[in-house]
């Protein structure tokens, strides 16, 4: 009976034991994926950043204002001629 | 007892320590020999360090999503003189990229042949990079960098702000919400080679928290409109500069926050410590005659004065002491509602002087002057009220038109936002999170109905004519302030201010402008900020799509239109 306790502890122990080993390794590989994909997302963000950039330049309200009044030859509506849809 | 359990149990064992015994021999000889490796040296050059997780700053947008501020990650090109100096067949490769002739790369290479780095050009195209990618010359590095752009340059540079060299906010928004936008870096161990190279992470002692986006309350185009029409009325007044602030009376959001003279703020050479001023936060001046309303608003509150309540003003002038209150010329016998219309000091100290000290400090201090907005900006001026119990019987009557105290913008627009959203007092806020929205009763209903309706007198038959914006009722106050000047009230200089909301009946929005200085021959509140006022409501209202109240008169523009009646549909 006693023999058998202590079996089942020492296979407990073992069992643990490896459970640990096989724990701290999946922790790093996942630490190393966090990593990875911390460092994707930044990229990603850095490229939306880039693109949010030049969006913003050429939407820029002096730059579509220039345009529109210069190039099309637009106007600001008198305030006459606003006219709403139901 | 048994003794084949017993030999089992022997031969087990001699077993398990045969058998660990060989594997480490077995093991010590594989290593010895079969791998030609020098491990001593491998596990000296690999070791473990703390490495810096860098997180990028986050990105202000206005409140539709617009951008306000970001930053970017650019490479500067560095070269290594020392290093270069030995391999000359490279030098043409790179001077061709950066433009330069080849004679002065390779003195630039002479002069600095002792050195290690050295800057070669700041900021890299794409095109750039790919090619120094190519070419991979030793002694040739692409260091990376962020850079913070702000793409709307001058009309919003004062309140975003900017950031130092390190991306620490210095200024504005920038500053005041650097925390959030900075986050935090995180810590890792790893191994590493002798290369620097990680071979594996050993753990995450604090975790990278990312740099948050900040969404603004600002509206870009309204604060565009509002900064062209600043800048327009300062050159064409030749003025020292203004400002203006647009914002929503029912939630304190703040729609625009202007100051003129400005600067770029992707410009380094243009930063100069004296346009950094937010002036609308930071300067605080005599409101003069656009205080007035809060007078007439006490007087109808206590209960003993009615708007048909008549003031006799003649002659236009009374003593206090050795000081004298005066208007321009006896405007005579006054309704409250004149007293506003024909901007009366004289009837607006009488007024005040029916009441006790403490009514007209009251009423100033609930609606949020003396004290600070709410905003979160730094350096933001709490303006001056001194308690009544120090006042002099002059500066009881100089209170109730606006002299002996000193206002923000920022504050005469939450003020004005009491009349426009029917006596309540706001926080001012910058962002959209309303979460600390707390709003006091500081001015019954129908009191800042009268108000509103008086105000709109102003614009329709008094001193704001100017302040009109076609299709919508304007309710409103002018206000020519003297400035103070080598100890006594200047002639010459003054503040011409206007403060005001559409449309009149129910406000949707409240601007107040204010010109510093105006050197023209017409320096009158109602001349010079009145005009600033209509075109930055023009504007506004069309970009937050705010029907018009008031029919206008037109002829249609085509048969097409002859029977449509264009505000139909645009009843709230």
């Amino acid at each position: 009976m006693r023999g058998l306790i202590v079996l089942i502890i020492s296979a407990a122990v073992f069992g643990s034991a490896l459970g640990l080993v096989v724990k701290r390794q999946e922790s790093r590989v996942l630490g190393t994926r966090l990593h990875k994909l911390q460092l994707e997302r930044r990229a990603l963000k850095q490229d939306w950043a880039q693109l949010l950039l030049r969006q913003s330049s050429l939407a820029s309200h002096s730059r579509v204002e220039k345009l529109a009044r210069h190039s099309i030859g637009m106007i600001t509506p008198p305030s006459i001629t606003v006219v709403s849809k139901k | 007892m048994n003794s084949s359990p017993l030999k089992y149990r022997r031969y087990l064992v001699l077993g398990i320590f045969f058998f660990t015994a060989s594997t480490l021999i077995f093991g010590a000889i594989r290593l010895q020999i079969d791998e030609p490796v020098d491990l001593a040296q491998r596990a000296e050059s690999r070791s473990e360090k703390l490495q810096e997780i860098s997180t990028d700053r986050g990105i202000i947008f206005d409140r539709n999503h617009k951008l306000l501020a970001v930053s970017v990650p650019h490479h500067s090109l560095q070269i290594n003189p020392s290093q270069l100096l030995h391999t000359k067949e490279h030098w043409a490769d790179i001077a061709k990229v950066i433009g330069w002739p080849v004679i002065k790369l390779e003195k630039f290479i002479n002069a600095k042949n002792a050195r290690k780095g050295e800057m070669l050009q700041r900021m890299l195209s794409d095109q750039q990079i790919e090619v120094f990618r190519q070419l991979d010359i030793n002694g040739v590095d692409l260091m990376p960098f962020q850079k913070r752009h702000y793409p709307l340059g001058r009309p919003v540079s004062q309140l975003v702000g900017f950031t130092d060299r390190n991306d620490n906010g210095q200024e504005g928004i920038e500053k005041a919400f650097n925390q959030i936008l900075a986050g935090k870096t995180g810590k890792r161990k790893i191994l590493h080679d002798a290369k620097g190279n990680t071979v594996k992470t050993l753990h995450v002692i604090d975790a990278v928290t990312p740099g948050e986006d900040l969404r603004l309350s600002i509206d870009s185009g309204v604060q565009y409109a509002a900064y062209r029409a600043l800048e327009k009325a300062v050159i064409r007044e030749n003025a020292d500069g203004g400002s203006a602030v647009v914002m929503n009376p029912h939630n304190g959001e703040i729609l625009a926050i202007v100051s003129y003279p400005s600067f770029n703020p992707n410009e380094s050479s243009e930063k100069k410590a004296r346009l950094y001023r937010n002036r609308a936060v930071t300067d605080a001046f005599e409101p003069g005659s656009t205080l007035k309303p809060f007078t007439i608003a006490m007087a109808l509150q206590s209960g003993h004065f009615f708007p048909d309540t008549e003031i006799d003003t003649s002659p236009g002038y009374f003593d206090l002491g050795e000081d004298r209150v005066s208007d321009p010329v006896n405007r005579g016998l006054l309704s409250l509602s004149s007293v506003l219309t024909q901007s009366s000091n004289v009837g607006s100290a009488k007024i005040a002087m029916a009441l006790p000290y403490g009514d007209l400090w009251d009423i100033l201090e609930s609606v949020g002057l003396g004290n600070k907005s709410g905003l979160t900006l730094g350096g933001e001026s709490s303006g001056k009220l001194s308690f009544h119990s120090t006042w002099e019987p002059i500066e009881h009557a100089t209170h109730a038109y606006g002299y002996g105290m000193q206002v923000t913008l920022v504050q005469l627009a939450r003020a004005y936002s009491v009349f426009a959203n029917g006596g309540w007092l706001l926080p001012l806020t910058l962002t959209l999170d309303n979460s600390l929205f707390g709003k006091t009763r500081v001015l019954k209903d129908d009191v800042a109905m009268n108000i509103r309706e008086m105000l709109a007198k102003v614009v329709s038959e008094g001193s704001g004519k100017r302040a009109k914006v076609e299709g919508y009722s304007v309710a409103g106050k002018t206000g020519t302030v003297r400035k103070f000047h080598n100890g006594a009230y200047s002639s010459e200089r003054h503040l011409a201010l206007f403060a005001g909301m559409v449309p009149a009946i129910n406000p949707q929005l409240v601007a107040v402008v204010m010109i510093d200085r105006p050197k023209n021959k017409d320096q009158y509140g109602g001349q010079v900020a009145a005009p600033v006022f209509s075109e930055i409501i023009y504007e506004s209202t069309r970009i937050l799509g705010i029907p018009p109240d008031v029919p206008t008169n037109f002829q249609p523009l085509s048969p097409k239109f002859a029977d449509t009646n264009i505000f139909e549909g645009q009843k709230n």
